[in-house]
């Protein structure tokens, strides 16, 4: 009877522990503590990340074979119709560089900082999806920073950073949104992620045609995020005329489960509310991207 | 309860999760091989400790996490509370216990964690986390359950040669 009570006291006290912890944390008072604690482990962390990466991708075989066929087939197609647009993009080479002159091309497209980063692990929870990499304030590291990979792919932001790890919130995590345009019809939406990993853009106009395989950019709306970032393909439209609004499923252009090494645009800097100013990137003079190998 | 022992062991169960664990995902479903270990010490060492093994291994988790710090922990002792009410209950019996077990501390665990992330703002469709999350976590770790069960019970025994009557 005793030690019952004594076990459910001890219960208490370790969830109104944990109660005081969840509310020191959101106040941040933990972060100290947490960046001393995720220093320690994120060098385990990216030993596990190595070693457990071949069990991960003998599943992964197995779990996409299927998966392969179809995409072969697809992409057999997709590369047919690439060569027909590669002739006619051949033609509008010569316009579009008389153009380029013509237009302030960096705000568009600037040269970016980057700072390399290997993944070192993901969320535990399946609710969330954030990854950690190993770079953090050490490297340059600040929350809200764009994270890339190959091909001007947006993946995220980084949501924390610690001294030498940052947790980067993936698109498709379900509290992420991000203003995106349609690429053909230039439409706006908001790109949401789902519970099944793949991205809802809502709220785009009822009066436009959205075209299935059209891609997804960000479209710089709000300022947190760059112009231009491939975020991913529309595979379907859910169009209902009682509604005022359709959406739009992306399948992402990124394959999250797989990400090893992520690009952090170090020199980005977000328009905070109450700034009234263009949202544009930092440029810097080099003409090619300057990318800091992580140590 | 050996601290020595404890805290690296969860840490490390926490770093599995979160490096083999999401890639071995089926059908959205993933093995809590953290759950099912707490779960498994508390039903085998039937003193309360499993409370302490919670604590430890949700914080490990939630320092791993970008989910609201103490969900993990607020979450591992809902299904430990379980485990240890289950293992006094009607369920004691060798085989069925962990499949019991294994099943309530998932949909515990996971209820509680839904619940603090919906209370923290992140928009949560109960549906879909039952259906694409829970059902599969429950089933894999329903699976998973007897051996966790006996490993954790060799385990005790080498750490705590005199007792572990599970």
């Amino acid at each position: 009877m005793g030690r019952d009570r004594s076990r459910t006291w001890l219960l208490l006290v370790l969830a109104a522990v944990a109660v005081v912890l969840l509310l020191l944390h959101e106040g941040g008072q933990l972060q100290p503590i947490e960046n001393v604690v995720q220093a320690v482990l994120s060098p385990i962390e990216r030993a596990a990340s190595g070693v457990f990466g071949g069990v991960g991708n003998l599943f992964g075989a197995v779990r996409d074979l299927n998966e392969l066929r179809t995409r072969n087939a697809e992409l057999e197609k997709q590369n047919q119709d690439l060569l027909t647009e590669i002739a006619q993009l051949r033609g509008l080479e010569g316009e579009n560089s008389m153009l380029r002159q013509l237009l302030n091309f960096t705000q568009e497209n600037p040269t970016y900082k980057y700072q390399t980063a290997a993944v070192i692990g993901r969320d535990p929870s399946p609710y969330l999806r954030f990854i950690t990499i190993n770079a953090g304030s050490r490297e340059g590291l600040n929350p809200g920073m764009p994270v890339v990979t190959a091909g001007s792919t947006l993946i995220g932001r980084v949501a924390e950073v610690g001294f030498r790890s940052a947790k980067v919130q993936l698109l498709n995590d379900l509290s992420s949104a991000v203003n995106v345009r349609l690429q053909t019809t230039d439409v706006t939406g908001l790109a949401q992620g789902q519970q099944d990993g793949s991205l809802l853009v809502q709220y785009l106009p009822l009066n436009t045609q959205v075209i299935t395989n059209d891609i997804a950019l960000t479209s710089g709306l709000g300022g947190n995020l760059p112009r231009n970032l491939v975020v991913g393909q529309v595979i379907g439209v859910n169009k209902k005329d009682f509604e005022v609004a359709q959406s739009a499923q992306l399948r992402p252009a990124a394959d999250y489960d797989r990400l090893e090494v992520v690009l952090v645009i170090t020199n980005f800097e977000p328009i905070q509310p109450g700034q009234d100013t263009t949202p544009t990137p930092t440029p810097t003079p080099a003409a090619t991207p300057s990318v800091t190998p992580h140590k | 309860m050996n601290l020595y022992f404890t805290i690296p062991f969860l840490f490390l169960l926490a770093i599995f999760q979160a490096t083999a664990a999401p890639q071995i995902r089926i059908a959205g479903g993933s093995l809590s091989l953290l759950l099912l270990c707490v779960m498994s010490w508390e039903q085998i060492e039937a003193r309360g400790e499993g409370y302490g093994w919670a604590f430890i291994g949700g914080l490990a988790l939630d320092l791993i996490s970008g989910g609201p710090f103490g969900a993990s922990i607020l979450g591992l002792l809902a299904a430990t509370f379980i485990a240890n009410r289950l293992s006094s209950g009607l369920f004691r019996d060798r085989l069925f216990l962990p499949l019991v077990t294994a099943v309530a501390g998932t949909f515990a665990y996971n209820g509680i964690y839904l619940l603090l992330l919906r209370i923290f703002g992140v928009p949560v469709n109960w549906a879909d986390a039952i259906g694409q999350v829970i059902l599969p976590s429950a089933v894999l770790n329903m699976l998973a359950s007897p051996i966790i069960a006996r490993l954790m019970l060799a385990l005790y025994h080498r750490v705590k040669p005199a007792g572990g009557t599970w």
